[in-house]
């Protein structure tokens, strides 16, 4: 931790710009759709880039294994929430603020309803 | 020194969002704004681990990314359908 290592430095500096520039997106965007958008794909890339930064710091096995498997999780579940806090919104009500073609958005919330009630079983 | 000023920086990203938990206009807002903070922290304590050396807290950021998206996942959950589990 002491002078200048640009193999792990670099990483960690970007990862950190990255997560510093979801956080403006999260705060700064006007809708929630637009929030999602940025928040989740930058906060994916920024932490991509500090857990690549932190597992070139540490050499040993049993850290590489465990950020391993917390970056392909990450990777793994980030899209997928934000998926789902976008389809519930979605289903709540809540409108874009920038719409597409009326004939699209009926067509889209009908059939993602009817989806998701036979999925649950609600019917 | 880089550690320090990346957890400088993702802390300022922590403080930004909690104005988001906190002035949110609608609860889609505010659990994203957990799950985003759930990933913050996770990369707090990843931070943590290289400035302390500690490989024992790489566990505790395994265990807090696996809640996170539970979590997120039963508040959809409930508030699209009512309830967590049938």
């Amino acid at each position: 931790m002491s002078d200048f290592d640009a193999a792990r430095d670099i990483p960690i500096l970007l990862g950190a710009f990255f997560v510093l520039t979801a956080a403006i997106g999260l705060v700064r965007f006007p809708d929630l759709y637009s929030r999602l958008h940025a928040s989740s794909k930058l906060i994916t890339l920024g932490s991509a880039g500090i857990f690549i930064g932190v597992s070139l710091e540490f050499a040993q096995t049993e850290a590489l294994s465990r950020l391993a498997a917390v970056l392909l999780f990450q990777f793994l579940t980030t899209p997928l929430s934000a998926y789902l806090i976008a389809q519930a919104a979605y289903l709540r009500g809540l409108e874009p603020l920038l719409e597409g073609p009326d004939e699209w958005n009926a067509l889209g919330k009908a059939a993602l309803l009817d989806r998701r009630l036979e999925e649950t079983g609600e019917r | 020194m880089i550690i320090n000023l990346a957890l400088g920086i993702v802390t300022l990203s922590v403080l930004l969002v909690t104005v988001r938990v906190l002035r949110g206009p609608s609860w889609g807002d505010r659990i994203m704004a957990f799950d985003f903070l759930s990933v913050n922290l996770v990369v707090l304590i990843a931070l943590i681990a290289v400035k302390f050396r500690l490989i024992v807290m790489l566990d505790a950021a395994l265990v807090l990314s696996l809640l996170g998206f539970l979590s997120t996942v039963a508040l959809t959950r409930y508030l699209l359908l009512g309830r967590v589990m049938k």
